[in-house]
């Protein structure tokens, strides 16, 4: 019941009762006296009469003006009181409790903040300890997330129902890009990798399992959009030597792009192949192009084709030489960062030359694929062969990017090396890392480069240059990725006994379900006047966790102005959204997104009327349950007037960044959520469907959009 | 007086088609078999094109290509690498070497010998 209503019953109550108190003795003499006595006491009273009714209006005054003190005084801040109580009990290191009222009550609100402190001490003492233990096998869990992480391979670990509980991120770029449902925790394998060879290998494995074989693995290669995937299938025993998951180890069979060093072998055969069909062509061409070349010099011309034609047939038989295949051995190329390779040099580079950077331009983003030992030494003994022949003392390196190739220079100001020197030094030898020696062009064929020395006569400058393909197909690396603190959530091995959700979530408990947040930035507030969204930001919730890598983030263009109003608010502007995706795009991809989850938004009605407004024009229904979070801080605290994300987000004590933007507020919902749960939890309210039948009997369930 | 072509090349097979073409066309050709003969021949008979192949023996076309750009004697030769390497980064490096065309290997000769003509209408501007 509201207050103004509780005023009003207690005044209405309050003067029915006075009432009653005055008509009994009144009604007593009424009874007891004759109308001669009765005229009597009129005549006696006179005028003063009316001054009986003083003490009853009095009492009135003092019954209705002593209920509403004690309404605003005590009973409103004893409610309130007891809700802030509750909530700083959840979390004692929140804010304090804020009394108004009457002044026994403000002490007892001191007192109470004194022992909420003291539990909060005690709690932090406990929760340090907890954190302390944590941390350790925290560690250990954060090893074991780095080393998967880093794998070139893809690699995804599910429970036996197919539920995913980690992966790592050449997972979500093997797995992601191609598909239509993206890779996330809690989320169903068979969304990701829709091929029957799936259903069918894990089958396998179970019967495999049941029947007590020892073999566990099972490969199976499917198309994911252009990528040809080649997948490792592991079964994962539980210590019952029951069948608790599986684990998948995804590798990239697509054929590379050109720019990768193919076999030094592949590059020699191809070479004779042109020279013997070059000759062979050349020849016919003689005999077809001149028909009166006499008998003799044509002859020469068909045994030229004759011999050429017999190496080209003991080509076809020509296997990789020992050579080739040991230099693919000893010398095995890796992909890295340009930039990153260089400093790997120059921290490794000592004494003489001096080397120095080149000032000009900037170096090279792309990647190399390069023996980064053998490459460095190769460097090294160029160096030292400049340094003993001429004497050079400082060299400028420079690192760049050429279209599909990286220059690497060296440069010096001085002598110049005599023209064959260059020849000789290929045939010279460096050691590989396993002691195999292998000469600088072998080196060279081996990362299909080339060098030369660059510079003329007239010129003090000369230089060295090698010519390198850039490789592009490096995953992106970002720094937070390297550092262990900050290692983003890939993996939740909590979820390894959890089943898929059954269709009917409504028993489920709250904290088990899984819930996308999301938010919504709009041209304006009436979707029925044609205000169209223009901006969403979405969260994932899994196993009670925020998943801050498992975002949805979208601009949309509305194809109409944006109010002034609106661009105060979120400040999107008419030029960010040109160009973007269009609305009926972008809600298959946001559907796609929150599959399987419910639906939690902050004054949920609001967007909701927007989605439901796009139904017919992008042919997407969001059929999931949702949960609003203003109506479910109605029902947690009934007490607390104000249920903005604002007031609900001071209240929780949640740092407020980047509000009125998509992500920003979708992020700040879905931390007022996971407050909610457990106050919720408290009020009985442990099931979808009980904190659905709440939120419709709250007053703000009203309201209408 | 008839321009001159001089063909560095070791293989006979083709050599016999590329000197039996030039001759066929009017060029005063020579024809060298390996690197070292090739660079010694180019400074006696001074060509005004050199058909120069990337794998010799004794001494590289890259090395000839290079050496000879350091001349200026051979600021007026042209100079057309011809190789079986199809690799992009070879034809960068001839270029850089002072290269004025690259010839892949297999090439036609229908298209070679308009290729030669028309680099041989103008006299070469040193770069």
């Amino acid at each position: 019941m509201k207050r103004q209503q509780r005023i009003l019953l207690l005044w209405f109550g309050s003067v029915l009762l006075l009432i009653a108190f005055a008509a009994v003795p009144f009604l007593y003499l009424q009874a007891q006296l004759t109308p001669e006595q009765h005229r009597l006491i009129f005549e006696w009273l006179g005028d003063s009469r009316y001054l009986l009714a003083v003490p009853v209006v009095g009492l009135l005054a003092l019954v209705i003006f002593g209920s509403r003190w004690l309404l605003e005084q005590l009973w409103s801040p004893l409610g309130q009181l007891s809700e802030s109580l509750q909530t700083a009990l959840e979390n004692p290191s929140g804010p304090p409790i804020h009394v108004t009222g009457a002044p026994a009550l403000v002490t007892l609100g001191t007192l109470l903040n004194r022992q909420v402190e003291r539990t909060a001490h005690l709690q932090a003492q406990v929760e340090a300890q907890i954190a302390e233990a944590k941390e350790t096998l925290e560690r250990e869990k954060n090893v074991l997330a780095a080393l998967v992480e880093e794998l070139r391979e893809g690699v995804v670990v599910c429970n036996k129902e197919g539920l995913v509980l980690l992966y790592n991120r050449a997972a979500r770029r093997l797995l992601s890009e191609e598909a239509t449902t993206p890779l996330g925790l809690g989320r169903s394998i068979k969304e990701v990798m829709q091929t029957p060879l799936l259903d069918y290998t894990l089958s396998e494995l179970q019967d495999r399992q049941s029947s007590g074989s020892a073999n566990l693995t099972q490969p199976f290669s499917f198309w994911q959009g252009a990528r040809m995937l080649r997948v490792q299938t592991l079964g994962i025993l539980d210590p019952n030597r029951e069948l608790s998951g599986f684990v998948f180890v995804c590798e990239d069979l697509s054929p590379r792009p050109e720019s990768h060093p193919f076999s030094v072998f592949e590059q020699q055969q191809k070479e004779k192949r042109r020279t013997s069909i070059a000759n062979v062509r050349a020849s016919v061409e003689m005999i077809l192009d001149y028909p009166d070349i006499p008998p003799e010099k044509q002859r020469v011309f068909l045994e030229a084709i004759h011999s050429n034609a017999v190496q080209l047939s003991e080509l076809l038989e020509v296997t990789p030489s020992q050579s080739a295949e040991q230099l693919r051995q000893h010398c095995p190329l890796e992909p890295v960062p340009a930039q990153e390779w260089l400093s790997g040099f120059l921290r490794g580079h000592k004494g003489a030359p001096e080397l120095v950077p080149h000032t000009e331009g900037s170096l090279a983003d792309c990647g190399l694929r390069v023996n980064a030992y053998l490459f460095n030494r190769m460097l090294e003994f160029f160096f030292g062969q400049l340094q003993r022949v001429l004497e050079v003392a400082t060299l400028r390196y420079d690192l760049q990017q050429q279209g599909r190739f990286v220059l690497l220079d060296f440069n010096w100001q001085g002598k110049e090396l005599p023209a064959n020197a260059l020849r000789q030094l290929l045939e010279e030898r460096v050691e590989s890392s396993d002691g195999t020696p292998l000469t600088i062009s072998e080196i060279l064929q081996r990362h299909d480069a080339e060098v030369w020395f660059q510079g003329g006569a007239d010129s003090s400058e000369h230089g060295l240059r090698f010519f390198l393909p850039a490789e592009f197909q490096l995953a992106p690396r970002d720094q937070a990725h390297l550092s262990l603190e900050s290692r983003p959530v890939f993996y939740d091995f909590d979820l390894f006994n959890k089943t898929s959700l059954p269709p009917e979530l409504k028993d489920v408990p709250l904290r088990e379900l899984r819930y996308t947040v999301f938010d919504t930035e709009t041209t304006g507030l009436n979707p029925s006047a044609g205000d169209e969204i223009i901006s969403i930001g979405a969260y994932r919730i899994v196993n009670g966790k925020l998943l801050e890598n498992e975002t949805f983030q979208q601009l949309i263009d509305p194809q109409r102005a944006i109010s002034d109003a609106s661009i105060a608010v979120h400040g999107i502007t008419p030029e960010q959204v040109a160009g973007q995706p269009l609305i009926t795009e972008v809600l298959p991809r946001f559907q796609r997104f929150t599959e399987g989850s419910v639906l939690v938004a902050h004054n949920a009605a609001f967007d909701l009327r927007f989605l439901e407004l796009k139904e017919r024009a992008s042919k997407v229904r969001f059929t999931q349950p949702v949960l609003d979070t203003l109506l479910l801080s109605a029902v947690a605290q009934p007490k607390q007037n104000l249920h903005s994300l604002d007031e609900i987000a001071q209240r929780f004590g949640i740092r407020v960044e980047d509000r009125h933007s998509a992500m920003g507020d979708a992020w700040v919902t879905a931390q007022v959520f996971l407050r909610l749960v457990p106050l919720l939890e408290e009020k009985g309210i442990q099931t979808l469907e009980q904190a659905q039948n709440a939120a419709k009997e709250t007053y703000y369930a009203k309201l209408k959009y | 007086m008839s321009q001159k072509i001089l063909i560095v090349e070791d293989d006979p097979a083709i050599v016999v088609s590329l000197e039996f073409l030039m001759g066929q066309h009017g060029y005063d050709v020579r024809v060298a078999q390996n690197g070292e003969d090739g660079e010694n021949l180019a400074r006696e008979f001074r060509p005004d094109l050199i058909l120069l192949d990337v794998n010799l023996p004794l001494k590289s076309g890259f090395e000839i290509c290079q050496q000879l750009r350091s001349e200026p004697d051979f600021d007026r030769t042209y100079i057309l690498l011809l190789t079986a390497k199809g690799r992009e980064v070879d034809i960068e490096k001839g270029t850089a070497l002072g290269a004025d065309a690259y010839v892949t290997k297999p090439f036609s000769t229908r298209e070679l010998i308009p290729q030669v003509q028309r680099l041989l209408t103008e006299p070469r501007s040193p770069s």
